[in-house]
């Protein structure tokens, strides 16, 4: 990973789970959320390959809020509801507040967290894999499957932990007393 | 562009593959080639392999309790700390006896995470408007809707939550050795293997059950009238005072009583005063009917956050319109 590369994965994707819950809180058809997201990235990325912005987040939720005007002009079946404003995409503070970068332990806590999350074949699949340090067969001979399974479940071990971990970002949202008061600070 | 979905699950297919025994130089320079070709193959590698290396520190974990179980002075209190004195421990090979303890603790891991122990007390918060999805440690579920607050505070016996204000819906983990019980207020209901929601109104609460049952006690008012009521799916229990009222909802009704998890407002046939109020919750504007509109009745879904869609809506149909009244309140006028 080059310096462009960790920027990308320690400054924009720890807000990965904010920009999700705003996507999803402004945009009306959930099956796009992903793909959005993902034209998000590429367009932060490019951007930041030009000029690194001082502040990761805010020029995450910029270019999120711009993709989504711009999506908004040129579809030909706009829905009503954002059509009659466009403030409707305003990203507001509780948006990017939503999130934080972790420590090395509690980044720990939420993997042990995540990993509860995988179906059961898949985390035995990974714990044998990846914490036991068994090979593709060995692991493949003490599950009783092929090889070619193995590896699927590796595949999907490893995108579920991505989604999971990433998205779980927004549920450590605010810490203990960033109650009221705060939110309302920095409200618009 | 390609779907996100398929870009991803190419990216991890190769970076499962690069791990296995049989990855050649002509496949890594035909990674490094998809890897260049679009930046949103880069940025899906990106993604993923940060994760995954992160998760390879799950091993260094494994081994630090594996260690201390083996040791048996050390107790699971202490791994935490532990885990955090550097990772310079984990490939001495000397430590190579320790893997039958290792995989027993790493397997314990996945279903019980070392740190659970310190059951940590966590406080969840929206704004005006927000809105918060998020998995709690035992697996449940909470959408925790505008202008709430969930402190969360879950022991080995319990699962206990406050709701300090606002609303929230939870899909409950069935654990019937654990009870999972909602504060609200003076009211605590519990649930075991349930999905409803609770709203705190003042010192009322309204409670939605869409699956299993729940048990409401009342305030503990030291009088012996005071007892649980219980309410089942397709039920919803309004607790006034300290006499719950519990009546059967209709499909469509429990659909709109959770709408809000979609960001949406659904009403049919209300009175203008009761959509104003519930506008109101989401929005830092504040609509107030005027008498003359109060007769109106609204169909309809909207955004909750859409107040100028509604208001437009209520001039074009309605011939109600909105004027300014006081700093942040709009009045809403028959015109």
């Amino acid at each position: 990973m080059d310096d462009l590369d960790q920027w990308f994965a320690e400054q924009i994707l720890p807000f990965e789970g904010a920009l999700t819950a705003y996507l999803r809180r402004v945009w009306p058809d959930a099956s796009e959320i992903a793909d959005l997201r993902q034209e998000v990235y590429v367009r932060v990325y490019q951007g930041a390959g030009r000029q690194r912005p001082p502040v990761a987040r805010f020029f995450l939720f910029s270019v999120a809020r711009h993709l989504l005007i711009d999506r908004l002009r040129k579809s030909r079946v706009v829905p009503i509801d954002l059509m009659a404003d466009l403030d409707a995409l305003n990203v507001l503070s509780d948006d990017i507040s939503a999130d934080r970068i972790l420590s090395g332990r509690q980044e720990l806590a939420r993997l042990e967290a995540v990993l509860g999350d995988l179906p059961a074949r898949c985390r035995e699949t990974f714990v044998l894999r990846r914490i036991d340090e068994l090979s593709q067969r060995e692991t493949a001979e003490k599950m009783g499957v092929s090889e070619a399974t193995v590896e699927k479940q590796m595949v999907k071990a490893m995108r579920i932990l991505a989604d999971r971990f990433w998205n779980a970002a927004s549920r450590s949202a605010q810490g203990a007393d960033d109650g009221k008061a705060d939110s309302d600070e920095k409200r618009r | 562009m390609k779907s996100a979905a398929d870009i991803e699950q190419t990216a991890a297919e190769w970076l499962v593959r690069r791990e296995g025994d049989g990855w050649s130089d002509a496949d890594q320079a035909a990674f490094d080639h998809w890897v260049a070709e679009e930046t949103a193959h880069r940025i899906a590698v990106i993604r993923l392999e940060t994760v995954w290396r992160k998760a390879g520190r799950l091993r260094v974990s494994a081994l630090r309790s594996g260690e201390a179980e083996a040791s048996g002075s050390v107790r699971a209190s202490t791994s935490s700390a532990r885990t955090e004195a550097g990772d310079g421990a984990v490939d001495n090979p000397r430590r190579r006896w320790l893997w039958p303890a290792v995989i027993a603790a790493s397997l314990a891991l996945a279903s019980v995470p070392i740190y659970r122990n310190l059951t940590a007390a966590e406080t969840y918060a929206t704004a005006v408007g927000g809105f918060q999805r998020f998995p709690l440690a035992d697996g449940s579920r909470v959408d925790l809707n505008t202008n709430s607050r969930l402190d969360i505070a879950y022991t080995k016996a319990v699962r206990r939550l406050d709701l300090e204000r606002g609303e929230a819906f939870f899909k409950v983990a069935k654990n019937p050795a654990r009870p999972f019980v909602v504060h609200a207020g003076a009211w605590r209901v519990t649930a075991v293997g349930t999905a409803f929601t609770v709203k705190l109104r003042g010192g009322d609460i309204d409670v939605v059950v869409t699956e299993g049952r729940v048990r409401i006690d009342p305030p503990a008012t030291g009088s012996a009238s005071a007892r649980p009521i219980f309410a089942s799916a397709g039920q919803a229990a309004t607790a006034t005072g300290a006499a719950p009222i519990v009546r059967p909802l209709s499909a469509a009704a429990i659909d709109m009583a959770l709408s809000w998890r979609d960001g949406l407002l659904i009403f049919e046939g209300r009175p203008l005063g009761e959509v104003a109020a519930e506008f109101n919750r989401y929005n830092q504007v504040q609509l107030v009917v005027d008498p003359s509109a109060t007769g109106v009745i609204v169909d309809g879904s909207f955004r909750a956050t859409n107040v100028e869609g509604f208001l437009r809506l209520l001039r074009r149909g309605f011939d109600v319109q909105s004027v300014r009244d006081g700093p942040g309140e709009l009045l809403l006028k028959k015109i």
